[in-house]
């Protein structure tokens, strides 16, 4: 009812007092809960800022009797008034039996309690600092617990008593948590969440990239947590290497985290483009680049873009692409969406457009023309449909792949020849679209001269497209 | 929990999509801002009230709910704050309208589940979109009203449970509501931790998806039936029963024996878990229908009114069938909640200590075997009254013991060196008083080899070398050990080839090497196995099998037939040959399983050894002290247990992870 009707118990809170403290049976916690909800009323209630005692009870509680306050309409305003030294006090002996003994409540009812008292105490708190070290040293045990309820109601506190927890506390809490993941016997949603929770309070983001070794994944991790522990790798990453640009030390460090993590789900590499493990490491890839620039918060402009590409993590990554799209082909349209993920992103379109020059510059000259290069055509129209992105080194090779296809077209490979020679005129019509420079012009016509020359019906066919 | 206050007069400005509003995150600015003290009160804050409970079928049928009028008051109320008509907006839906909702959302992510990763199919608005795997677990339901007008259920704690699906809808504060609602629409390619509004600082935030997945959790065990204790083991005799136990044994009845199909005692089962994982849901537990009133009476007392208070299935359904104890308290203290009852009878304490080894042998010169220890300490205290346990543990240091974490009853003195002392009021029946995690500290149990090479596209040839139990002396005692060399894709027809000991058997995707076998246990000695032979399959029928990733990305991959190379004209590897071929095949595992397992060769070791541990961490059961001072035996076991313990084709390719430097 108290909890149907906001405020019912406020004004029988020393009745719910004297049941709490007499009671000894394992109903306590029943009794505990209800003084500890009925204080609460109290206080939104603004009773503390009354001269009359908040436990002072005047003959025996009354069944049905409706405080005045649940009656009318609409609801009275709550008294900002500072709360009267009496209540401060009264306030305090409630909490000190409401936190009497955690140990005793199952953890349900503790997170209720915890949630509770967080609430009272900051309310009083101006006048009664002490309050929050007393909550600390109650409840701060219940970090080690097995149970993730009793660990959230901790981090609680931590946000609502800021300063009880000093920065040694911050670091063994955020510890705690990185270590609390790699903890088998905990269920899968509760490892990720501790690592959500490590991630989501800026008071412990300082400690992050000190726990490094916490979050390499573990060979038998389930994926999901694999992924997640990746993204608190990136996360170091990111923080070491924005370190090492205001002097730090590192050196090296960045990039090898990103390769160690990655090493468990290394089989992307050869596995089915559609595997799970692929999922997972582009990712994680993803990941770290935003996590090196983030979005801004006015959908325009992005932090760190600077810092980003001259940083070791991108030239190492830059790299990595290269080496795979021209290592494993089946990667390439994997490689491909993840470029159009950032293109189709405006805070991250810069970073797709240079990565599309990096292949440009880099693995364009490392392909050799033939059948397989057939892989490489997502990426290549890519490259075509963009104007930032330098077409000349492409057309040389669409060029030579036209001749290579023409050499071999006999009428066993007839259809081979024709469907990969109309893709490539596919990419070429996809640069006419995007590309109105006189500098693209003459390599082109060169290209699809050759091309006509090599299929005569070409032209026939396929003069509708390109208009 | 502390939620916003319904008659505040004075808000938070409107949240949306500004950190800076966060509640958590801007609670250090805000304390010390001058008091006015219902301003604090917006605040989330904590706790965990539940709006709602649905049990789905397979089908997308609802076959149980429950709502929470009270909680659902408060969410009105909540939203009333925001704006006029808001929470009338947002009302819970009826069952028929989740059903829908649940079966949408499996269209549009692919699976019930979702992808959980961002993948081509997703879109904005989709749970997929914010490519986190806890959306896996947490997700949103879009309710469609057919006057138009829908809105988003969210968060919705889902954990699937034998074939049924578990739905907890806990209360949230409007404003996480909104972050998250923005987040699923924010347009870019998504977002980092270092973002405002992230996802993890909205789960920071929210204390009630954290209990809400306990809720879903125990609902799951129960119409599951897995409500068993954990288990402590006697030396003498079977282990102990539960809860229950000490009721009927307090009135005099002798302790009943539990079923003997103990969870360590179940190899096979154990053995067919990494195989063909995606299956594994639907072969556990089947649509067997659960009982309604049990799990209703079972809610009444774990949560009233929505707010859970005590989630352990034992003490809730004890106290309804039996009530309180009446006994008089033998000191001025309180009895704890999750002490119902005290226990009377013959007087003792047993303590177990379980663990679990995890290993991955390569037999490599480049690639490090990987071992590790997961280990729990279960008790059992038959003691009268609410007396108080002291147990020291030593050997922490020595042990290299990495994380531990306790039962909610113990009170653990700050580790200093190699000890650390435990302080506990046991509560009653048996309980994990500590969980740890500690590398494996002795040569493991089972040391050696596999290899497997294709000598032919249906004829591979294999070679087993292993040494069991080398260095370990009495009373260790391996009681049973097995080799599975599982191959869900292909079929087995036939292998030949005998063993240097034990016996072996097959079945259609399995070959079984008992080594040891139950009854004949290995203690005081080591041996070596070997085993060598060859295995012929049949002919290999393709299958093609759609999943969540693989319908998004298959057309894109339809070009590679264009360039297909015929590798075995090169003199390439044979079994890199067959393998690729093979693994054009191969299903995208869930995101709960470590690895794609159809893509390796490898055999699982299963065993079971009791009279010591791994880790190396041991009590004394000598040391324990009980206050107010009985006289009651202490017993203590051991036992430890293969888990994922894999030797992985020493010939093949093979899945690893780095190790962490030294920092």
């Amino acid at each position: 009812m108290d909890e149907a009707l906001p405020g019912l118990l406020a004004d029988v809170l020393g009745h719910a007092y004297a049941l709490a403290s007499a009671e000894r049976s394992p109903a306590a916690q029943s009794y505990i809960l209800l003084l500890a909800s009925a204080a609460r009323g109290a206080v939104r209630l603004g009773r503390l800022g009354s001269s009359a005692s908040i436990l002072a009870v005047s003959g025996p509680p009354v069944p049905f009797s409706v405080p005045a306050h649940l009656l009318s309409s609409p609801p009275p305003l709550a008294s900002a008034a500072p709360p009267s030294e009496q209540n401060v006090r009264e306030i305090r002996k409630v909490l000190a039996l409401v936190m009497e003994r955690p140990q005793v409540l199952t953890p349900a009812a503790a997170m209720e309690v915890t949630a509770i008292v967080a609430e009272v105490a900051t309310a009083v708190l101006e006048w009664a600092p002490a309050i929050a070290a007393h909550v600390k040293v109650q409840f701060s045990g219940m970090a080690y617990s097995s149970s993730p309820m009793l660990l959230h109601s901790v981090l609680t506190l931590f946000a609502k008593f800021p300063d009880a927890f000093g920065a040694e506390d911050e670091r063994k809490m955020a510890r705690r948590l990185a270590s609390a993941a790699c903890e088998a016997h905990r269920p899968l949603p509760v490892r990720l969440l501790v690592l959500h929770w490590l991630l989501g309070s800026g008071r412990f983001r300082d400690s992050v990239p000190g726990l490094a070794k916490w979050f390499y994944p573990g060979m038998f991790d389930p994926l999901a947590l694999k992924a997640k522990k990746l993204d608190c790798l990136g996360f170091v990453a990111a923080t070491v290497d924005s370190d090492k640009v205001e002097g730090g030390s590192y050196g090296q460090q960045t990039t090898e985290f990103i390769d160690d993590g990655l090493v468990c789900v290394s089989a992307f590499r050869w596995l089915p483009a559609w595997s799970t493990e692929t999922s997972v490491a582009f990712r994680a890839l993803h990941r770290v680049l935003v996590g090196a620039a983030p979005h801004g918060t006015n959908d325009k402009g992005c932090s760190g873009a600077g810092e980003l590409l001259n940083s070791t993590t991108f030239h190492h990554f830059q790299a990595m692409l290269v080496d795979m799209a021209s290592e494993h082909r089946s990667l390439v349209p994997v490689i491909a969406d993840f470029i159009n993920r950032l293109l189709a992103c405006t805070t991250h379109r810069w970073v797709g457009e240079q990565l599309l020059r990096t292949f440009d510059e880099c693995l364009l000259p490392r392909l050799e023309p033939g059948y397989q290069l057939a892989s490489y055509y997502p990426l290549f129209e890519k490259i075509a449909q963009n104007e930032a992105v330098p077409q000349l080194r492409l057309i040389e090779l669409l060029t030579k792949q036209m001749v290579c296809l023409a050499k071999k077209h006999d009428p066993d490979t007839e259809l081979k020849s024709w469907s990969q020679g109309s893709k490539v005129v596919g990419i070429c019509r996809i640069m006419l679209k995007h590309h109105h420079s006189s500098h693209i012009f003459l390599p082109l016509t060169h290209l699809l001269v050759r091309t006509i020359e090599s299929f005569p019906d070409l032209e026939i066919r396929d003069h509708a497209r390109y208009l | 929990g502390g939620f916003t206050f319904p008659y505040s007069s004075c808000r938070l400005p409107h949240w949306p999509l500004r950190v800076s509003g966060h509640p958590i995150l801007e609670t250090s600015a805000e304390s010390t801002a001058t008091a006015r003290p219902h301003l604090r009160r917006s605040m989330s804050g904590g706790g965990c009230s539940i709006r709602a409970i649905w049990i789905l079928t397979p089908n997308d049928a609802v076959a149980f709910s429950r709502r929470f009028a009270v909680v659902e008051k408060r969410w009105r109320v909540a939203w009333e704050a925001e704006g006029v008509g808001k929470g009338a907006e947002m009302p819970l839906p009826a069952d028929y309208e989740v059903a829908a909702a649940f079966a949408n959302r499996r269209r549009r992510e692919g699976t019930a589940r979702g992808s959980g990763i961002r993948t081509n199919l997703s879109s904005v608005g989709l749970d997929s979109w914010v490519d986190d795997p806890i959306t896996r677990h947490i997700i949103s339901l879009q309710i469609d009203k057919e006057e138009g007008g829908g809105f988003m259920l969210w968060p919705v704690v889902l954990q699937k449970r034998g074939s049924y699906y578990v739905l907890v809808l806990p209360l949230v504060d409007p404003q996480s509501f909104k972050a998250f609602e923005s987040l699923l629409k924010r347009p870019d390619c998504g977002s980092s931790a270092k973002e405002n509004g992230n996802l993890s600082s909205i789960l920071l935030n929210l204390p009630c998806i954290t209990g809400a997945f306990m809720v879903a959790n125990v609902i799951g065990d129960i119409i599951t039936g897995d409500v068993a204790e954990p288990e402590v083991i006697v030396s003498s005799g079977p282990s102990v029963g539960g809860l229950l136990d000490s009721l009927t044994g307090s009135i005099g009845i002798t302790a009943r024996s539990k079923p003997s199909a103990a969870p360590v005692a179940a190899p096979v089962a154990s053995v067919s878990s990494p195989v063909g994982a995606a299956q594994s849901d639907s072969l556990k537990g089947g649509i067997r229908p659960f009982d309604k009133e049990l799990l209703r009476s079972f809610i009444i007392g774990a949560m009233p009114f929505g707010t859970p208070q005590d989630l352990n299935y034992g003490n809730v359904s004890s106290i309804r069938t039996t009530g309180y104890s009446a006994d008089p308290l033998p000191t001025d203290q309180k009895q704890p909640a999750w002490k119902p009852y005290l226990y009377k009878g013959r007087q003792r304490t047993l303590f177990s200590s379980l663990e679990t080894i995890n290993a991955a042998l390569y037999d490599r010169d480049d690639v490090p075997d990987f071992l590790s220890v997961s280990g729990q300490l279960t008790c059992r205290a038959e003691l009268e009254g609410l007396p108080d346990v002291s147990l020291p543990l030593t050997g922490l240091k020595t042990a290299r013991v990495e994380v531990s974490s306790f039962h909610h009853c113990v009170q653990a003195s700050e580790p200093t060196g190699n000890k650390q002392s435990l302080l506990f009021q046991p509560p009653l029946g048996n309980f994990v008083l500590m969980h740890y995690q500690a590398p494996c500290n002795i040569d493991p149990p089972v040391k050696g080899f596999y290899q497997l090479s294709m000598v032919s596209e249906n004829e591979g040839a294999f070679l087993f070398k292993l040494r069991l139990m080398e260095g370990y002396k009495s009373p260790f005692l391996m009681e049973f050990c097995m080799v599975t060399m599982p191959f869900p894709r292909r079929r087995v027809a036939s292998y030949d080839g005998n063993p240097s000991v034990g016996t072996v058997s097959m079945t259609e995707h399995l070959i079984e090497w008992r080594i040891v076998s139950s009854g004949r246990g290995l203690s005081g000695r080591s041996i070596e196995a070997t085993f060598s032979g060859t295995v012929r399959f049949h002919p290999r029928t393709t299958q093609r099998v759609n999943s969540s990733f693989r319908s998004a990305t298959t057309t894109a991959f339809a070009e590679d037939s264009d360039c297909e190379q015929d590798i075995t004209k090169n003199g390439a590897n044979l079994d890199d040959y067959l393998m690729e071929k093979m693994n054009k095949d191969l299903q995208a595992v869930d995101l709960e399983e470590p690895l794609s397992w159809q893509a390796y060769n490898y055999a699982k070791v299963s065993f079971k050894i009791v009279g010591g541990t791994l880790s190396g961490l041991i009590i004394d059961p000598r040391s324990v002290t009980i206050y107010p001072s009985v006289k009651a035996p202490v017993e203590y076991s051991m036992q430890a247990s293969s888990g994922d313990y894999i030797l992985w084709n020493t010939l093949g390719k093979c899945p690893s992870a780095a190790l962490p430097k030294e920092l």
